[in-house]
């Protein structure tokens, strides 16, 4: 069996990084497919042609490092799906799920892809599926729970059945993701941080915008 | 990244810069690296203030990077253009929210609705 090193090494759609280049020991997500690869690493890499990303023969080092694929892989088929190209999203689901009955971690992460290529719901249906936990979904607070707590909201309006959702937790990682990094349209503030001391309606607003452009909930 | 004194910088280097800083966004969104991401932005914030200091053309060399491979850069650029560049530089961000390019087109949209309901006033 081929070293990972051996793979990348021959593999045309890789590029590798040396260790110790700025990029060694990493991968990006480009949309030129650039592959920064750690020879030395298990870690997963996507293919520089527009295709899907690898499936790392070995499991990656760590759970942020199989995180990252998961998101990539998600996010590859959403992109294939919704482009019409069902056929080669068809080919890499068989690959992921044939993987996925041999490698422990990537049978452990499949329901989180299956869960994001879910198509938008209506609140109704995001909202009657919070009693019903599934491996790939998470509870979402739609006005973020620790702000709006901080901002003297009480409990009972943050955890009230008015304010949760069940939704795909990488799309929940999207989205706070969103809320915390920061933005030029709020003075270099994070939405989190310019949300601070607004009304309730107003977070609500923002936080079921945020739902529809992120593709959770219909328009 | 390289420490670079942005004032010695040409105008193409600054907008070089701008989309090298977008990359490295990129992946510290990949990788969930919040801390990273806001040192970043700091720096593109830098380059902003340093195209700002050169004026309306200089801010409008960002229009290179609308074409750009990487859809974080792309994004940025089109934000950080369109008190300068509106009609423009919103056409992008449009496209970007329809790409299903996630999470830039989430965020693309969110930048739309805030556009849109004047929370937002390019300058």
């Amino acid at each position: 069996m081929r070293s990972h090193k051996e793979e990348i090494g021959t593999n045309p759609n890789i590029i590798a990084c040396p260790p110790g280049s700025p990029e060694g020991g990493r991968f990006t997500s480009g949309e030129a497919g650039l592959v920064a690869e750690n020879p030395t690493a298990n870690k997963p890499g996507e293919a520089g042609n527009g295709g899907p990303p690898e499936i790392p023969n070995v499991a990656p080092a760590t759970e942020e490092l199989r995180n990252v694929f998961v998101k990539l892989a998600a996010r590859w088929l959403a992109r294939a799906l919704a482009g019409g190209a069902a056929g080669p999203a068809g080919e890499f689901v068989v690959a992921l799920e044939a993987a996925a009955e041999t490698a422990l971690w990537l049978h452990d992460k499949y329901p989180y892809i299956k869960a994001y290529l879910d198509a938008p719901k209506s609140l109704d249906e995001l909202q009657s599926s919070i009693g019903k936990p599934e491996k790939g979904y998470e509870v979402h607070h739609f006005v973020e729970q620790s702000a709006a707590e901080s901002d003297g909201h009480s409990r009972e309006d943050i955890d009230g059945p008015d304010n949760l959702v069940r939704i795909p937790t990488l799309k929940h990682w999207e989205i706070t993701g969103w809320y915390m990094t920061p933005n030029p349209l709020f003075d270099g503030l994070s939405p989190r941080e310019y949300l601070r001391g607004k009304s309730w309606d107003e977070r609500r607003k923002v936080g079921l915008g945020a739902l529809k452009r992120f593709k959770v909930l219909t328009p | 990244m390289k420490l670079t004194n942005v004032e010695s910088m040409t105008i193409d280097q600054l907008v070089d810069r701008f989309a090298d800083i977008g990359i490295a966004q990129d992946e510290a969104l990949l990788y969930d690296e919040h801390a990273k991401f806001r040192h970043l932005y700091s720096q593109m914030e830098e380059v902003d203030k340093e195209l700002r200091a050169r004026g309306t053309e200089a801010r409008r060399a960002l229009a290179r990077l609308f074409d750009h491979p990487n859809m974080q850069v792309k994004l940025q650029a089109a934000k950080w253009s369109l008190g300068v560049l509106s009609k423009d530089a919103r056409r992008v961000i449009e496209s970007i929210s329809e790409s299903n390019w996630f999470p830039q087109a989430g965020d693309a949209g969110m930048t739309l609705d805030f556009l849109d309901d004047g929370t937002f006033k390019p300058d």
